[in-house]
């Protein structure tokens, strides 16, 4: 009998096991931190996985790294925007109802990079200008092949943009709050010309400066001629390579919007 | 000292002509007749000879014995005030009247018979041309009403309490010049091309020396010749139309005043000396076409001078009085144009710039978020 009830008890832990390893498959099947193409040490890499789940904990937003050797090994999609978006459904990543969370995707065989973002909640945080400096602030890591740094401080970057958020002040927000002043100038030039145009008629006695009524005939001009002097030449380049809608900040990169994905890819 | 005066008596009623706007003839209020230039200046040529000869005749049989009163104690002297006023007798009902030293023509504020002052005139040039009243009192109250209209700033207790204090028909004394300009003028200029190549904005700027030579000729450019009349006003009120300019006759002053000019033509030439430079100069650089930028380098105007002519040019004055502040309006008496500074009502004002802001400012900032 005893022996019975050892049995059903450990029929039960598995039961209740395999329950929690499904559930844990549903809320996320890939790491935090996915390194295929074997840019960290263990160390480093135990390191940014650690630091991403406390941040994806703590704020309730998954917070992602994916290093790949190329990006179209792993997908038939076209871009590496289009992998990203794959990769982030595919897993079913993020967190909450709205799936929000945040990947950051290297492609190393042509050194392009993805910055993406999922659900509305994440564009709230993460805004334009934000996104701006924070890619200003990972891609120059990049650039020198320093990729634990600059995954490094991409996680700082979450971080500090989730906090910001958490605390009613989203990074770059700033900059929409500076647009009352803006809105200055054009009430300004309303306001004069409002003035100008009201107190004209009230002030018709003037001096006449010109006698353009008593002409008597039209001008008889005696003597035309233009001649050139010399040419001056300026010279100034063209900023042909960011062509993203939303990119500043000296990066590459060019943004998109697809669904409840957004995000901006370019090169490194 | 009276000054000899002259109404122009009706030769059917003698009762006082007019000037009559609309008409163009010198109308009799009493009995409606009606009466050229022409003849009444013919009658009164004739009149005035018998006149001085029986004066001469007269003076020469009468002998008058008076005592003296002590007429020093009486007033005092006008001293300098003095010397911009003189006296007249009404001819009509023998009222001895002010008015000021360049006052010409006039009516009797006693019984209203519009009268000239001869004495005046002689001793100052006589008109060449006139232009004859067109435009009577009534249109140019009218027009002043009208001239209110469309005024959001006017205040609304202007509108209601300003009354028309004085309205006077005023023929202005304007010397008309005429003129031949020379210009020569030279401007740096340049042509701006930009294009763009696949790696940088290419900006070329191709600079010029530009010179233009010519003449224009300008024909009775008014100054007005009376300190009295603000500039401002006067010019304002141009142009006239010279179509209907006349050789002067006393025959048309009837019913108005008339001023003299006490700005010498020489005085005068200046500013129209600078009216016809600032117009060559415009037409000149009108000329300089097809360039991005123009800037004048150096010029050089020649004015010269052509024939002056003096005319008097039919004003209305009008002045209204609001809140211890005088406002005078002039109204061209042949065209009907009427200007003139009008108050501004400072809360208004200040409320549809503020009005203007809040909406450019919350349309902006809508735009902006």
């Amino acid at each position: 009998m005893k022996k019975r009830y050892v049995a059903f008890f450990l029929a039960a832990l598995l039961v209740l096991g395999s329950l929690a390893v499904c559930a844990f498959a549903t809320q996320a099947q890939l790491n935090y931190v996915t390194d295929e193409a074997g840019l960290f040490s263990s160390e480093e890499l135990a390191k940014l996985e650690s630091r991403a789940k406390a941040i994806s904990e703590e704020y309730n937003f998954g917070v992602y790294i994916v290093t790949l050797p190329d990006y179209r090994d792993y997908t038939s999609a076209s871009s590496i925007a289009a992998c990203a978006m794959e990769l982030y459904d595919g897993y079913t990543l993020g967190w909450g109802s709205d799936r929000g969370g945040t990947m950051l995707l290297l492609s190393m065989q042509e050194r392009d990079f993805n910055l993406d973002f999922n659900s509305s909640r994440a564009n709230g945080i993460f805004t334009e200008p934000g996104r701006d400096a924070m890619e200003t602030r990972f891609i120059r890591y990049f650039r020198n092949d320093d990729f634990y740094g600059g995954f490094r401080e991409y996680l700082t970057t979450c971080e500090e943009y989730l906090r910001a958020a958490q605390e009613g002040h989203p990074v770059g927000a700033e900059e929409s709050h500076a647009s009352p002043a803006l809105a200055l100038i054009p009430g300004g030039i309303a306001a004069l010309l409002v003035g100008l145009f009201t107190t004209a008629p009230m002030r018709t006695a003037k001096v006449q400066r010109d006698a353009d009524q008593y002409r008597n005939g039209k001008l008889d001009l005696r003597r035309r001629s233009d001649m050139f002097l010399h040419r001056t030449v300026t010279r100034s380049p063209r900023n042909t390579e960011s062509s993203g809608s939303g990119s500043s900040g000296g990066a590459h990169s060019s943004s998109y919007s697809s669904g409840s994905h957004s995000g901006r890819s370019g090169k490194f | 000292m009276a000054n000899e005066v002259t109404n122009y008596q009706c030769p059917a009623c003698t009762g006082p002509l007019h000037f009559g706007s609309e008409s163009g003839v010198l109308e009799c209020d009493y009995c409606g007749s009606r009466f050229s230039v022409e003849d009444i200046d013919r009658m009164y040529a004739e009149k005035n000879t018998n006149a001085q000869e029986a004066t001469e005749e007269r003076e020469a049989q009468e002998s008058i014995r008076e005592g003296q009163w002590d007429m020093d104690s009486a007033g005092e002297s006008w001293g300098q005030e003095g010397e911009n006023l003189q006296a007249y007798n009404c001819p009509s009902c023998g009222a001895e009247l002010l008015c000021d030293k360049t006052t010409a023509a006039t009516s009797c504020p006693y019984c209203g018979n519009p009268s000239i002052i001869p004495g005046k005139l002689s001793g100052t040039k006589k008109p060449d041309l006139i232009i004859p009243f067109q435009v009577d009192k009534t249109a140019a109250v009218a027009a002043l009403k009208k001239h209110y209209n469309h005024k959001p700033l006017l205040p609304k207790a202007f509108r209601a309490e300003n009354h028309v204090q004085q309205i006077k028909g005023v023929y202005v004394p304007f010397w008309l010049f005429d003129a031949q300009v020379e210009g020569d003028m030279t401007f740096r200029t340049t042509r701006v091309n930009t294009r763009t190549t696949p790696k940088e904005y290419i900006t070329e700027t191709s600079h010029f020396l530009v010179h233009r030579e010519g003449t224009l000729d300008f024909r009775q450019v008014p100054v007005d010749g009376s300190t009295q009349m603000p500039d401002a006003h006067m010019d304002a009120i141009e142009p006239y139309d010279y179509a209907d300019l006349k050789p002067f006759s006393l025959s048309y002053l009837p019913g108005y005043l008339a001023d003299q000019y006490d700005v010498s033509k020489e005085e005068c030439a200046r500013r129209a000396n600078a009216r016809c430079t600032a117009s060559i100069e415009d037409a000149l650089r009108d000329t300089v076409v097809g360039y991005s930028s123009c800037t004048t380098v150096s010029k050089n105007v020649t004015v010269n001078p052509g024939r002056v002519q003096y005319a008097l040019m039919p004003v209305w004055m009008l002045s209204t009085k609001w809140r211890d502040k005088n406002f005078l309006f002039a109204m061209n008496g042949q065209t009907g144009k009427l200007i003139g500074d009008l108050p501004i009502d400072k809360g208004k004002l200040t409320l549809y710039c503020l009005g203007s802001f809040a909406a450019a400012a919350l349309a902006s900032l809508l735009f902006l978020l």
